[in-house]
């Protein structure tokens, strides 16, 4: 034998001594499984299976789904890859709806896991009355028929008195209260309170409660649960943008605050993947969530800054970087579009404008006595006032007067803010080491335009969450990366505007309504209204009864059922929910369900559900509804995704209940037995039918398959052969490749960035009578009347966190013996320092209580070096008291139940309580988001 | 090659195979890393291929080493970031990663050569050892069951059974040809350059000389070349540059 090959078996042998020990598999007569499951990846295959392209509702990211059925029953999920959320890159859209069989798309475990609760043997199948009193878990089954009829009509349907019902509410003319007449006419008192609702299904609903039915309070939805202060913060921001994102594929340093979009976000499954091709390119993540996260485990950096500090720590960085000269001062200095557009720029700014310090307005012309109508700003310049429209550069810094007003630019009055705290006391605020903060404003400041400060969630779910919005906002401004490659993308792809009014669409819905009414009043949540020009006001003066949202520019969801059972500012009569969980979503939910439990305070509550749902139960009847897979819409994505996008929701399979409805046929039917403006044979106009969801869905359809352009529709000779060519790929989505144009993004958003808002300077707190602060701003947690939030620190130590983990979704994923398999429980998640402190093992049973809910929350505990000492988190999905987890009655028997699904806890039931209210969790009063981060709470051995 | 020295051939390819699966299946302990690094350890190691790169950068572990350099807690960070935690050097140590590519490049995890591999173990009545939970198409396992197949070669050719002997190498060849060898050199090139410490850098190499020389010697495509047959020159090329 060679000597080479006598050494290689010398050293190899050897070698094999080295590593001798048991190998990872080994051999048997049966063999155990491999972890991967199944001798096939798709199971679901060949010429008997349909495929059905629809749009995913596991959770808000509106991912494409290709449906596989076989036999008429959803068999296996996969990700539609022509959905930009799927594919990096999605299919070409030309591309052959059956070649595009062949491919799969990504699709989430929860999105997998749907089919499960489209199955799910608990879903509710006929309409259900209550039996006993309200929220006693005694029901019978109804007819819709019967449903219908009592509904309209009302009468004494309980035994417990006469109730109006829809037909006798439905007063257009008399005011609710003739000594406040703005608080509109009686339909106001029906409300309509959707939980999660979509597009095409929510222009629908406000085509009834609105537009038909004449309630103000027609879509009083979740969001302000969710993260609303963050769309109000950007649209204080902004000129009409309620979305930011990083423009992932092409950035190379994001800081995300509050928000973990590896596991949660939307959309979230094109977030983690593109944040992969982002880092594999060496692109910089930075983290700032007090909890290591999946996100934190994938970044450069963590920052486990103290709750509700985001706006401080972006202040700190302004610090840095006014300090150091690393402001885009060139692009803030431009005062107009024209002569930013010389610049490269698509969108400028409003530092240089001068603001009136006697009246926290914007300078106009007018005030100082210079030319220009009111349309004009007034910038500084070369010594002047000039109208912003007439010169390229203004002054970034100015004080002085202007025809005997005190003005300073908003540059100056931003300096000046920004300057009143060291970066020592800023990260002392923040609970952070100042070279943190440094190193980030550095960091920040080191990758030109292709750097983004992106929040979401986390960063606003705070009394102060507006502030935070606009103050994180604001640092994107300072380095001027707004709609640049890589940059700070305020508008996205955007969709096909599937309601018409452009010029290529055939069927613009608002006008095709005869006799459409037209609503007036105040919502019940005070939405949208301010305080000073109500009646109350002009009687009593501050403080507001309530609060007033006037910057509530979606609804304050929390704020609906306390409001209903304090009959402010009047009573609400009917109550009627679709797919609304409030009383398990939000903070301190569990004490919102007193307040609709009596009826002589609200005398009807109708929920319309899929299963028995916390809130639900507490309804006098429940109208069951259909699962998205049995559903339509018309789904819209969020700017990361930079091309444009419609996706199109379609019924799956056929309705697994049959006696389910979908709220367009609960709604027609309402309205043609009512004979309600734009309902029926004649609904559109004469000989035009909405007689069904489909007579809706077709025009909406159209709409995106026409395009809004003219020639701009899909091929097909025909409308049926349109609606098909986009029905056939799930949706109409734009090409790849338009994702950019030239050194922009395609879709850009192209007006101001504003670092001052006026109309926030200039309108009061509707309790404290105090203003608002139109620059950014850090303020410490308040209450109602705008209070610092006082808890005993040494009996409550910690600070309650949330988060959103990646295997659920809110109150919707429960239900799927899947994804409980892979997170059987939700866990009390301690730092290990604090722990040890009071003696807790993991997976030892904890108890987490507050001074306004002692008896607390129980689930074992998570022991963990990855937490901010002083927090405690419980991820929010689990822990459910209804959904089966417990037994009704239903036509006299007990109805079975599953334990496992009210395994762990939710963190909701221990959060603080506004001191002031007593009736509702603590709330941003600008933008009206729920506070879910506030809350102090002890922890102890159960 | 004389029968015995087939069978200690086959021994050795088996004994490289089993010592980079279990390398890249459980990372580093102090053992391994005390064994690798000792002076017979290093000798021994030395003699497995005459190239000398691979020596040099052998000498370097050794140096590191000793030099403190080289840590067991600083190769247990590597082996983490490469074959565990997915973050920016993580070699996605799955063949259905690097095989089932799509238009961006990567494809999938549980792809289709998951499930083929594991019809192949299963074949063979291999099931995972109770406490492991990796896919079947990790690195590491591929390797075992190269590992494998090459002992049950020698155990078929202690037994004198020709016809199974063949069979065995007929297996290892269809399964080089098919998985292991499309991915793994290319694994085994990201593992060196993206490795941190020269222990991991001097694996990604080894590993990449040992299956071109397998290549060489027995893999090659359009046909099976018997394993034993080769020639002393045709190792000479395998090992060399
Ligand atoms: S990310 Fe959300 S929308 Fe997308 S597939 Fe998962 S659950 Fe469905």
């Amino acid at each position: 034998m060679d000597d080479s090959r006598r050494k290689f078996i010398q050293g190899a042998l050897a070698l094999g001594a080295l590593a001798a020990t048991a190998g990872c598999m080994g051999s048997s007569e049966k063999p155990a499984r491999w972890i991967s499951g199944g001798p096939d990846v798709d199971p679901v295959s060949g010429p008997k299976v349909k495929f059905v392209r629809t749009v995913c509702l596991g959770c808000h990211s509106a991912c494409g789904l290709q449906c596989k059925v076989v036999d008429g029953v959803l068999a296996k999920i996969d990700g539609n890859p022509y959905h930009p959320n799927n594919m990096e890159p999605h299919l070409p859209f030309k591309t052959d709806p059956k070649e595009a069989e062949k491919v799969n798309g990504t699709v989430c475990a929860k999105g997998g896991a749907t089919m499960q609760t489209l199955y799910d043997p608990f879903r509710l199948q006929h309409p259900l009355k209550r039996v006993g009193p309200r929220g006693s878990g005694q029901w019978k089954t109804i007819t819709w028929d019967q449903a219908y009829e009592e509904i309209i009509k009302g009468g004494n349907l309980f035994g417990e008195g006469h109730v109006d019902g829809l037909a006798a509410c439905r007063d257009l003319k008399t005011p609710i209260d003739p000594e406040a007449p703005e608080l509109g006419p009686k339909a106001n008192q029906v409300v309509f309170m959707p939980g999660r609702i979509e597009h095409g299904k929510k222009e629908f609903t406000d085509r009834f409660f609105r537009d038909a039915y004449g309630t103000i309070n027609f879509r009083m939805d979740h969001t302000s649960i969710c993260e609303v202060s963050h769309h109000v913060g950007l649209k204080l921001c902004t000129d009409g943008r309620s979305h930011i994102k990083p423009d992932i594929m092409s950035a190379r340093y994001i800081i995300f605050f509050g928000t973990t979009p590896y596991e949660a976000n939307f959309p979230m499954q094109a977030l983690a993947r593109k944040l992969n091709f982002f880092r594999e390119r060496g692109g910089k993540m930075v983290i700032v969530d007090p909890r290591f996260s999946n996100s934190a485990a994938k970044a450069s950096e963590w920052i486990p800054i103290l709750p509700g500090t985001d706006a401080a720590f972006a202040l700190g960085m302004m610090r840095w970087m006014m300090d150091h000269d690393r402001v885009d001062k060139r692009y803030l200095s431009f005062p107009n579009q024209k002569a930013a557009g010389a610049d490269g720029h698509l969108t400028w700014s409003d530092a240089s404008y001068l603001v009136r310090q006697d009246s926290r307005k914007l300078l106009r012309p007018a005030d100082a006595k210079i030319p220009g109508d009111d349309k004009g700003l007034v910038v500084w310049k070369d010594g002047a006032p000039h109208d912003n429209r007439t010169v390229a550069t203004a002054d970034l810094e100015y004080a002085g007067t202007v025809a005997g007003i005190p003005v300073k630019t908003v540059y100056t009055m931003l300096k000046e803010r920004v300057g009143g705290r060291t970066v020592k006391e800023y990260a002392a605020i923040c609970g952070l080491d100042p070279q943190i903060i440094e190193r980030t404003a550095a960091d920040f400041t080191s990758f030109g335009r292709q750097a983004v400060a992106d929040f979401y969630r986390g960063a606003v779910q705070h009394t102060n969450g507006t502030y935070n919005a606009r103050t994180l906002a604001t640092l994107n401004f300072l380095i001027g990366n707004v709609s640049w490659k890589g940059g700070c993308e305020a508008h996205g792809g955007s969709h096909w505007h599937e309601m018409g009014g452009k010029p290529g669409n055939p069927y613009n819905l608002a006008k095709l309504h005869p006799g459409k009414v037209k609503v007036t009043g105040v919502p019940v949540d005070r939405n949208k209204h301010n305080y000073e020009d109500s009646t109350e006001f002009k009687k009593k003066g501050y403080p507001a009864k309530r609060p007033w949202y006037p910057f509530g520019y979606d609804f304050v969801y929390q704020e609906v059922f306390p409001s209903i059972g304090a009959k402010y500012p009047y009573q609400t009569k009917i109550l009627i929910t679709y797919w609304n969980n409030v009383v398990y979503a939000a903070p301190a939910g569990t004490k919102l369900a007193a307040a609709v439990k009596d009826p002589k305070v609200l005398p009807l509550f109708i929920a319309i559900d899929a299963v028995m749902g916390e809130t639900s139960s507490l309804a006098d009847y429940i109208l069951p509804t259909r699962h998205f897979l049995e559903d339509y819409a018309t789904e819209h994505v969020a700017p990361t995704i930079l091309t444009q996008t419609s996706g199109l929701r379609v019924p799956v399979v056929e309705p697994v209940h049959k006696d389910s409805k979908l709220l367009e046929e609960i709604c027609i039917d309402l309205g043609v037995k009512m004979g309600l403006p734009g309902f029926g044979k004649d609904g559109f106009g004469p000989g035009d039918p909405l007689l069904s969801a489909w007579d809706w869905y077709k025009k909406l359809f159209a709409n995106i398959a026409y395009g809004d352009k003219e020639n701009d529709a899909v091929p097909g000779a025909t409308e049926a052969e349109k609606l098909k060519y986009i029905m056939d790929r799930g949706g109409r989505f734009e090409d790849y490749g338009k994702a950019y144009k030239g050194d922009h993004t395609n879709h850009a958003y192209k007006k101001i960035c504003l670092i001052y808002n006026e109309k926030l300077a200039t309108t009061k707190h509707s309790m404290t009578g105090e203003y608002f602060d139109g620059l950014p701003y850090y303020e410490p947690i308040r209450d109602s009347l705008g209070r610092p939030l006082v808890r005993d620190e040494n009996k409550y130590p910690f600070l309650l966190n949330t988060y959103k983990p990646s295997y659920h979704a809110q109150a919707r994923t429960a239900a799927s013996p899947w994804l409980m398999e892979i997170t059987p429980e939700e866990w009390v998640q301690i730092y290990a320092g604090d722990a040890a402190k009071l003696g807790i093992k993991n997976g030892d049973l904890v108890v987490v209580f507050s001074q306004d809910n002692p008896e607390g929350v129980k689930a074992k505990a998570l022991v963990t070096e990855g937490m901010r000492p002083g927090i405690v988190t419980i991820p929010h999905s689990l822990g459910r008291w209804e959904y089966g987890a417990k037994s009704f009655k239903l036509d006299g028997k007990d109805t079975p139940t599953r334990k496992w699904i009210g395994r762990g806890a939710s963190a909701n039931p221990v959060m603080t309580v506004d001191p002031h209210l007593k009736d509702v969790c603590m709330t941003d009063p600008i933008g009206g988001s729920a506070s879910f981060y506030d809350s102090r709470v002890g922890v102890r051995k159960a | 090659m004389t029968n015995a020295e087939q069978i200690q051939w086959e021994e050795a390819r088996s004994a490289v195979y089993g010592f980079f699966s279990q390398a890249f299946i459980r990372g580093p302990s102090r053992q391994f890393l005390g064994a690798l690094i000792s002076d017979e350890g290093t000798a021994n190691l030395r003699e497995i291929f005459p190239d000398a790169a691979y020596r040099q950068e052998l000498a370097q572990v050794r140096l590191d080493a000793q030099e403190g350099r080289l840590t067991l807690e600083g190769a247990v960070l590597d082996f983490e970031a490469l074959f565990r935690v997915p973050g920016p050097r993580y070699l996605s140590p799955y063949e259905s990663v690097y095989r089932s590519q799509t238009a961006s490049g990567w494809g999938c995890l549980c792809g289709p050569e998951t499930a083929a591999v594991e019809r192949l173990y299963l074949k063979e009545g291999l099931g995972p050892n109770a406490e492991f939970s990796e896919l079947p198409d990790h690195v590491g396992v591929e390797l075992e069951f190269m590992a494998f197949l090459c002992l049950k070669a020698v155990e078929a050719m202690h037994a004198g059974d020709a016809a199974a002997a063949q069979e065995y190498h007929h297996q290892q060849y269809c399964f080089f040809m098919e998985h292991v060898g499309p991915w793994v050199r290319l694994l085994a090139e990201r593992l060196a350059s993206q490795a941190q410490t020269s222990l991991y850098r001097f694996l990604g190499n080894f590993l990449n000389l040992f299956l071109e020389m397998e290549g060489n010697l027995h893999f090659r495509p359009g046909g099976e070349q018997p394993v034993g047959r080769a020639t002393d020159a045709s190792l000479q090329q395998g090992v060399g540059q």
